[in-house]
């Protein structure tokens, strides 16, 4: 057994190893790149205001207001302080993610299952990771769609890591592991994906993962990849869909904005599947 | 770090800007490089960090505070790569099978391969604070600072990585090992 103490010792050393980082051309392309990036001036001293005395903050307090007030009457009555024709604003029709038309996404024929996304909008990335998982995200990362053939539960996600449970080969398999993590879960929905039958579940969020011993939260582990866990907002959807005795893991997390979480319905109602070497 | 040179490149300054991201570009990509073990991410993230820095340096109150402060944009930087790695790069591992073996002292079993193991599989936060400390020599209270953390939670992260780790090379150090299957 080893000590902390060794562990900090190699660590140390490990961690002064050679390596060979060359930052030059990092630092020419954030030098040719200044010009595109203006500066963020601050518009508006909040810490100077909350240092000010109370009489001075009051006095900056109550000309704000005044001005606000002028302006709000001015505004009502028609009459314009500072210009006598202010421009009427009206709307600009511009392009935004929404309207782009979907673009459809085949996983290729090395992909497990055969399947399709009809990818919305321009903020979505697509990845193919392997070829038992791919998936759509979206730019922030709070929004995606993920395609898999399953995932280890384990049993104790609040616990430091350790090897997760195995799963047998059969949607039912997997639907009991995943009901058995100790986490909010709905009571699984028999419902079809692509005409497929398919079972489906919903975890929430934790109420907290303070408590967690390293402060990690983790429900499963993809196939062998990394671990997945429950952020602190949002839900997470599975559904365990049979394409024809290929068992496919479909899940939905949506932590996004309004229109990051419409994008990702319609994605998730555009999905066609097929066994693989047939057309989805 | 050179105040004034911090100072006018807070008013705007170009020349002096590229001194000062000429002097802290080495240790930000070697720092982001430990923290992701990806140089492509750090790239990245260095990258993205400087010209954070350059963006919001006007609103740094205090000059004399530039390093804590550049940190906390590192960190944020390599958080946000890290996202991205942490989710979908591929994590094959050898675990350590059930079989009962007797444990031989670390040192000799511990190598390069063991160490980038273990290590990947700290989380963001818990390698950060490691690099912060073993790396950059930076006391506790100055990690603190620069994370925007308490002293006492970056004591914990600490902690729990160097145990973590621990625990990852000693279930390393067993002699019979498996591959998980799909």
């Amino acid at each position: 057994m080893s000590t902390d103490r060794d562990v900090q010792r190699i660590l140390k050393s490990w961690l002064h190893e050679d390596s060979y980082e060359d930052a030059n051309h990092v630092l020419n392309r954030v030098l040719d790149s200044l010009d595109d990036v203006p500066q963020r001036r601050p518009w508006w001293p909040v810490r100077r205001f909350l240092a000010m005395t109370p009489t001075t903050r009051f006095a900056v307090a109550t000309a704000s207001l005044l001005v606000v007030a002028v302006i709000g009457i001015s505004l009502f009555t028609g009459r314009n302080v500072a210009s006598p024709s202010l421009p009427t604003p009206e709307p600009t029709p511009t392009a935004t993610a929404s309207e782009a038309a979907p673009q459809p996404w085949s996983l290729g024929n090395d992909f497990f299952v055969s399947a399709t996304v009809d990818v919305s909008g321009s903020d979505w990335n697509q990845y193919y990771a392997s070829d038992t998982q791919a998936g759509v995200i979206s730019r922030s990362e709070d929004a995606w769609l993920w395609l898999t053939t399953g995932v280890q539960p384990y049993e104790n996600p609040c616990g430091l890591p350790s090897p997760p449970l195995e799963v047998g080969p059969s949607v039912d398999n997997l639907i009991d592991a995943l009901a058995a993590i100790p986490v909010n879960v709905s009571p699984v929905t028999e419902t079809s994906v692509d005409g497929y039958p398919a079972q489906h579940m919903t975890f929430s969020a934790p109420a907290a993962r303070e408590g967690c011993e390293d402060g990690e939260f983790r429900m499963w582990r993809w196939n062998n990849l990394y671990n997945h866990g429950v952020g602190p907002v949002g839900e997470t959807r599975v559904w365990v869909v049979d394409v024809d005795g290929t068992r496919v893991l479909i899940v939905l997390e949506d932590r996004g904005t309004p229109q990051e979480s419409a994008e990702l319905e319609q994605m998730f109602d555009s999905i066609r599947l097929a066994p693989a070497g047939e057309t989805g | 770090m050179d105040t004034e040179l911090v100072a006018r490149a807070q008013n705007g300054d170009k020349e002096a800007f590229a001194e000062l991201a000429d002097a802290i570009a080495q240790r930000f990509l070697a720092t982001s490089h430990r923290i992701l073990r990806d140089i492509n991410l750090a790239e990245d993230a260095t990258q993205q960090a400087l010209l954070a820095i350059w963006r919001d340096l006007p609103q740094l109150r205090d000059p004399a505070h530039f390093e804590a402060w550049s940190y906390r944009l590192l960190v944020r930087a390599c958080y946000a790569e890290g996202r991205h790695q942490r989710r979908w790069a591929p994590n094959l591992r050898v675990l350590p099978t059930e079989t009962a073996a007797t444990s031989r002292p670390l040192d000799a079993v511990v190598d390069r391969d063991q160490l980038e193991r273990g290590f990947r599989r700290l989380s963001l936060n818990h390698r950060t604070v490691v690099v912060l400390h073993h790396y950059l020599d930076l006391p506790l209270d100055r990690i603190a600072e620069a994370l925007g953390i308490p002293v006492g939670t970056a004591a914990s992260r600490l902690h729990y990585a160097v145990r973590q780790l621990r625990a990852a090379l000693d279930a390393d150090a067993r002699p019979a090992t498996r591959e998980v299957a799909q």
